[in-house]
């Protein structure tokens, strides 16, 4: 029996968390993530006027209702930043709070006079452990008839997210694409706000589309990781929160999408936070050490003032450098070969600057010290050949020959 | 007196939230107030834990501080991370949330939080609640001494800050080249912010702050021209929904918050349709 139970519940939060996953990803891609948050709250007043015409807050009349007023709330965001210019943010605050409260209101009066109000204070945190076979079929169909919406019109969706305007002239109709979107998401959010609650529907609408969009802006990736990581969320919150009754599932979800999430926002190579700090660092780590090596070469056999810098501790290690008995720096052999070449590659930029493009000899010399660090060892040598191998710099100071 | 102490508690929230209103409205931050106002949860509940009380100090405290990280992380992966802004606030708020809500569960019935005294607040007990340490501070009820300091720390950043946070309103760019750090300034709106945002919640619940930090400021944008004009007007708006919201409550016997929020959203309303071409060839705009 309780087995049977746990597949119910796993199974009613997969299906959610997939349909909020798949239908978040052209909201996110039109840049109205935070419109899914607006939309959960704003559906409350339609939610509590179904329960209080029908007396339930299962059946038809709740989704109607819940889409009804969901569309109307997304109209009203619309149209309150278009004619009045207050910032989309600002306008979906707006419809939000004074939808919201409106609900409150209502629901007040309910309670005051004593209609049953069947599971509505799930609305607010949201319980799957409720979860009756009917709410299944609805979630059941809602997804297959999503999936199918959405592979359908997928081109739509990527044209709109790529170019809107560009989308409006090659004739997709936006205002149709626009109504269809935001009728469809009230929807499904009046479908999972009662398993999920409110806030934590918006999460599951909007992270698993950001963490796609994060990794790849590539189409496949981005659905992929999407309701991948949705479904995951999905399982493991089904799983704890079966054993765990009191435990809200669709706190557990969004929890575990956040863990999932984070550490690629912090470690996903070339764009976790992470990662690109570790390369910043790396990157200041060669420009110093390049010009300690040109620093001794120039004046060599130098007594470091400072006993612990950590850029000689790191050429020493590289064997590039090494302190006599006097404690005076050198350059190793090796190290005079880098030195070389940093030094060849400034004075060739200086050669270049002073030659080709006229800058006067004494304005040189800080530009240099930038493209010494940035020029590689292609550039270099079509630089040579381009300045005909100079022997010498505008200071007339030898350019080391290449080794 | 009752009557009275209600409304000088909620004036000086609507004086709070008229400033930070305007304020994140004009940076196009205004969502931020919603997903601060979220992510208190964890705050409270580990304050609770701290203090055993459910408005102590602690539970401030550690509220406040719960509500200004959200604050920075969400501008730190906004910043570091590339995610689009609002998709920043909506991940950061909601995770904080869920979390709040976890805890919650996870101490059972220790904890005394409930979704009505979250979403509500107390607003009619406000009037009841002393410090009763038999002092000087008994003198005025805890939520209006709270107000007091929260709303003193405001005027005082408005009396040294004023221009910088003028010029950083209408543009951040040039804010930057005129040498006043955008960042601190915007950390420490976001700060006082996060403590109205707490001691507001405090007293009158989740909805109230929202609502307050919103709609006045967006209805006196809608009006006014000019700075003064724009904060004296979401003043006025917020004490006057205020007034009217607490008497329709009263009358029809409503819930106080939500009652007070659909006031306010009526005076925006009729702003919008009797302003709206106001803004249209204006320059008093915000600027990315």
């Amino acid at each position: 029996m309780i087995s049977t139970q746990l597949l119910w519940i796993i199974a009613g939060c997969v299906l959610a968390a997939y349909l909020l996953a798949l239908s978040g990803i052209p909201t996110y891609l039109r840049r109205e993530a935070l419109t899914g948050d607006a939309l959960s709250h704003a559906i409350f007043p339609g939610v509590v006027l179904a329960v209080w015409i029908s007396g339930s807050n299962a059946g038809w009349p709740t989704y109607v209702s819940g889409m009804l007023v969901g569309s109307l709330a997304l109209f009203l965001i619309q149209t309150i930043h278009q004619k009045t210019r207050i910032p989309k943010d600002g306008a979906t605050g707006i419809v939000l709070i004074v939808f919201f409260s409106a609900g409150l209101l209502l629901l007040g009066r309910l309670q005051r006079s004593g209609i049953p109000l069947g599971g509505i204070q799930h609305v607010l945190l949201g319980k799957a452990a409720t979860l009756l076979p009917a709410d299944l079929g609805i979630l059941g169909i809602l997804a297959i008839l999503g999936s199918l919406l959405f592979f359908v019109f997928q081109k739509w969706v990527w044209l709109e997210a790529f170019d809107a305007k560009f989308a409006q002239h090659s004739g997709l109709p936006t205002f149709a694409y626009s109504f269809v979107l935001n009728t469809w998401t009230a929807l499904v959010l009046t479908a999972t706000i009662q398993i999920l609650g409110a806030v934590l529907s918006a999460a599951m609408l909007l992270t698993p589309a950001a963490l796609g969009h994060f990794l790849s802006p590539n189409p496949k990736i981005l659905i992929r990781t999407a309701l991948l990581s949705a479904i995951a969320a999905a399982v493991f919150a089904g799983f704890i929160s079966a054993s765990i009754p009191a435990m809200s599932t669709g706190a557990l979800m969004v929890i575990m999408l956040f863990f999932l999430s984070f550490p690629f926002f912090l470690l996903y190579p070339e764009k976790g936070i992470l990662m690109k700090w570790i390369a910043r660092k790396k990157e200041a780590r060669r420009w110093s050490d390049e010009n300690t090596l040109k620093f001794l070469f120039n004046s060599t056999g130098i007594r470091s003032a400072i006993q612990n810098n950590p850029s000689l501790r790191r050429l020493s290690n590289k064997k590039l450098v090494h302190q006599n008995n006097q404690g005076e720096w050198h350059l190793t052999q090796t190290g005079i070969k880098n030195a070389e070449r940093i030094v060849r590659k400034h004075r060739l930029w200086e050669t270049f600057l002073h030659q080709r493009l006229l800058v006067p000899e004494d304005h040189v010399h800080e530009n240099a010290e930038l493209m010494e660090h940035l020029l590689d060892d292609e550039a270099e040598e079509r630089l040579a050949q381009e300045l005909n191998h100079p022997s010498s710099d505008p200071h007339l100071s030898p350019i080391p020959p290449r080794k | 007196m009752m009557t009275f102490l209600i409304l000088a508690t909620a004036g000086l929230l609507a004086f709070q939230a008229a400033l930070g209103g305007s304020f994140l409205l004009l940076r196009r931050s205004a969502m931020l107030t919603d997903a601060m106002a979220h992510s208190v949860l964890p705050g409270l509940v580990i304050g609770y834990l701290f203090s055993g009380s459910r408005s102590g100090p602690e539970v401030i405290l550690f509220a406040a501080a719960s509500s200004f990280s959200s604050a920075y992380l969400i501008d730190y992966l906004n910043k570091f991370a590339g995610i689009w802004f609002e998709a920043s606030t909506g991940f950061v708020f909601t995770s904080l949330f869920a979390i709040g809500i976890v805890l919650i569960t996870t101490l059972g019935g220790n904890v005394d939080l409930d979704a009505d005294c979250v979403l509500y607040g107390e607003l009619l007990y406000v009037p009841f609640r002393y410090s009763s340490t038999h002092s000087w501070y008994d003198a005025l009820p805890l939520p209006l001494w709270n107000q007091i300091w929260v709303g003193l720390a405001w005027a005082l950043f408005l009396f040294f800050r004023w221009k910088q946070l003028k010029t950083w309103a209408f543009d951040a760019e040039f804010c930057r080249h005129a040498g006043i750090s955008d960042h601190v300034i915007r950390r420490l709106v976001l700060a006082l912010t996060s403590m109205s945002i707490v001691v507001g919640f405090d007293a009158f619940g989740a909805i109230l702050v929202v609502g307050f930090f919103i709609l006045p400021a967006a209805t006196a944008w809608l009006i006014s021209r000019t700075w003064h004009a724009m904060i004296l007007i979401s003043l006025l708006v917020g004490l006057g929904s205020t007034g009217l919201g607490y008497s329709l409550a009263l009358f029809f016997d409503w819930e106080p918050g939500p009652s007070i929020v659909s006031v306010a959203g009526l005076f925006f309303l009729g702003a919008a349709i009797a302003f709206r071409q106001n803004r249209a060839n204006s320059t008093f705009r915000p600027t990315h």
